[in-house]
């Protein structure tokens, strides 16, 4: 079996069209996107409203305020800031409640722990945006999103984010293709798995060889875990590739583990294999299996995040898209890499994950057949 | 010893509107060691059917098989490490050399054979190099057949061997699988040209509809029908057809043209020379005669009331 998987493996590299699918194509698409210079593009104009003006909420203003990218701009209250956003002089609108308080802490008091909870609810910062202006709008937020994340943790001082939240701090610098590369990822181990399986059993059996292979003692099945472990380390490959290219052009950083990266995108591999397996078992042709793989990946590109976060997707829409395969794969991956979460910080979407590898699993056994005979 | 011995053998498969199509019909056929077996029949007449069914790829829906005394029906990996098959139009793995298929399926059987020497059987040693698109039909043809070699099995199956080849390609496969059989391993072949199991098989079974309606040495299945020869002559003046048919040994007679005429005859080697004196004594002179021994197409037309070729 290893001599299959390997002439698998030789057959894909010298494939030139699906090398160009699987790997020059995602790959093109960091450059370009890495491209989009936001220092260029100019910068987005906030409104920060201190109503709880202390030294946490300055602080938080003064963090802001180093942010290349953000100017924050004067505002007479909160009527005229709503007035400017409208009028497109604003991009955002942030408001700091007057429960933005900080306790002093009380370093061993456990009951003080959760500071900024005020009868045991969290503290709403409001923002406002431009709905119209989206790359800018997911950027932005989530640069709050880690500011906020900053300051709970500092604030509940846990220990073990103590240590290492000061340095992350300081080099975290978010640029819009952070956030594209791990919806580029997951990207292309989808378009790489659904289209390629499909594709490739639909064309053996059209061509005979599955029937031919089933001539001889090979078993259906060390055939099929072949493939797949095929697929696997072309994923591998393709996700190193990407990560390398993103790296060494625009300095994209992974701030969480490389081995949750790779682990979480195998898991997306199994599911879109699983897919691309249940189209071959469907399809007829080879022509009938890209269009049903491109029905099922062209959707979910738009839909799951892949150049924004699908949250900005009405919330009855998000409410659907989320739960599409690839939507946890591409917001876990962007967790770890942008924000360094770990397992336990995207066990949801993980969750989500693997009931999609089950239930994929499952369809892919019903409808796919080796061979039909006739 | 038969090595392949099918009794009673039966397929049925079920036809979109409902109903079932029989493929195969009731057939029994055994196939000796050593021997070239051939199965001739038009298109849809069950050959292939019946060979996956011996090789054990598709199920029989009734019947006996043995296969070198193993039913393919129960232990097919068995028999799979033992045969060697190439389907009708199957192709290969598109981006891989001649030699890394061969060494691919050569990995799925426990005993398996030198790439380079199984090319070399079929005269593609400098193309091992080359991948299966590079090919020419012929070449393919050919490659397909040494890739149904790899295990060095003990019976080959090719289905429809020659079919889409120029007469050059066919003859040059015949060659091989002749080779191949006087290196002792028995061959199986299924075809639609009637030349090609004549001129390959030991013995040949005639399928139509799913049947087997005659199983024999082509000479004998020729020999077997009532006009085994066919004379086509020119006379120098007309001649009465009530004379002609009076010769011994003569079947049908016909005019072609005003001083042309067509015997069939139960044996030309008999009747010809009488056919001569004839002449002789009647004065006549022949001239532009043509002796031809019926072949298999006379065979099947005269089994099944069809021309095999369209």
């Amino acid at each position: 079996m290893l001599k299959l998987l390997w002439a698998l493996i030789k057959m894909t590299f010298r494939n030139r069209q699906a090398l160009f699918w699987t790997l020059a194509f995602p790959t093109m698409f960091i450059v370009i996107f890495g491209l989009f210079d936001f220092e260029n593009m100019g910068s987005s104009h906030l409104a920060f409203i201190d109503k709880a003006d202390n030294e946490i909420s300055q602080q938080f203003k003064t963090g802001l305020e180093e942010i290349e990218f953000l100017t924050i701009d004067q505002v007479e209250g909160e009527e005229d800031a709503q007035n400017k956003l409208r009028e497109g002089d604003l991009d955002f609108i942030l408001i700091i409640p007057e429960e933005f308080v900080v306790p002093i802490p009380t370093a061993l008091d456990p009951t003080k722990l959760p500071v900024e909870m005020t009868d045991g609810q969290p503290v709403n910062i409001k923002i406002f945006y431009d709905e119209g202006n989206v790359t800018t709008n997911q950027l932005v937020l989530s640069v709050f999103n880690q500011f906020i994340d900053g300051l709970n943790k500092e604030i509940s001082q846990t220990p073990e984010y103590f240590a290492i939240e000061p340095e992350a701090f300081e080099s975290k610098n978010i640029k819009y293709i952070d956030v594209i590369m791990p919806g580029i990822l997951g990207m292309a181990i989808m378009m790489a798995s659904i289209i390629g399986i499909a594709s490739e059993i639909t064309k053996y059996r059209e061509q005979r060889l599955l029937k031919r292979l089933t001539a001889t003692p090979l078993k259906v099945r060390n055939f099929l875990i072949a493939e797949v472990l095929s697929y696997l380390i072309v994923a591998a490959i393709q996700i190193t590739l990407i990560i390398l290219v993103a790296r060494l052009l625009y300095d994209v950083q992974i701030f969480g583990s490389y081995l949750y990266i790779y682990l979480l995108s195998f898991l997306g591999t199994i599911i879109f294999l699983n897919l691309g397996f249940s189209v071959a078992g469907w399809a007829k042709s080879v022509n009938a299996a890209e269009s049903m793989s491109n029905v099922i990946a062209m959707p979910m590109m738009f839909l799951s995040g892949v150049f924004f976060s699908p949250e900005m997707l009405p919330s009855w829409a998000y409410a659907v898209t989320k739960y599409l395969p690839l939507s946890p794969l591409i917001e876990a991956l962007r967790e770890i890499a942008n924000n360094g979460a770990g397992l336990a910080d995207v066990t949801s979407q993980l969750g989500i994950i693997l009931i999609w590898v089950v239930v994929t699993f499952l369809i892919a056994w019903k409808s796919f057949r080796f061979d039909k005979n006739i | 010893m038969p090595v392949i011995e099918v009794k009673n053998l039966t397929k049925k498969f079920p036809l979109p509107g409902g109903g079932q199509l029989k493929a195969v019909d009731d057939i029994s056929f055994f196939v000796k060691e050593g021997e070239v077996f051939g199965l001739l029949g038009p298109n849809g007449a069950g050959k292939t059917t019946t060979l996956e069914i011996v090789e054990g790829i598709q199920q029989a829906t009734k019947g006996e098989i043995q296969v070198l005394g193993i039913d393919p029906q129960k232990n097919v990996n068995k028999i799979k490490e033992k045969i060697g098959v190439q389907l009708q139009a199957s192709a290969y793995f598109d981006y891989l050399t001649l030699e890394e298929i061969l060494k691919l399926f050569g990995s799925f059987y426990k005993k398996q054979m030198d790439p380079i020497k199984l090319l070399e059987i079929v005269d593609l040693t400098e193309k091992r190099k080359s991948l299966v698109r590079h090919l020419s039909g012929g070449q393919k043809q050919r490659f397909s057949i040494c890739a149904s070699l790899v295990n060095d099995p003990k019976i080959a199956f090719l289905d429809e061997p020659t079919t889409g080849l120029d007469p050059q390609a066919r003859h040059n496969i015949w060659e091989f699988i002749q080779k191949i059989n006087k290196e002792g391993k028995t061959v199986i072949i299924t075809t639609h040209y009637m030349e090609e199991a004549q001129e390959l098989c030991d013995r040949v079974g005639i399928m139509d509809n799913g049947k087997i309606r005659a199983l024999d040495t082509p000479i004998n299945l020729i020999n077997q029908l009532q006009a085994s020869g066919r004379i086509d002559f020119q006379v120098n003046r007309k001649i009465s057809l009530e004379e002609l048919g009076k010769i011994e040994g003569v079947v049908k007679v016909a005019q072609v043209n005003h001083l042309k005429y067509h015997m069939r005859v139960n044996k030309v080697t008999e009747t010809f020379p009488k056919l001569i004196s004839w002449a002789k004594n009647q004065g006549i002179e022949i001239v532009d005669e043509e002796v031809t021994h019926a072949d298999l197409e006379d065979v099947f037309l005269e089994l099944t009331g069809k021309k095999l070729k369209e």
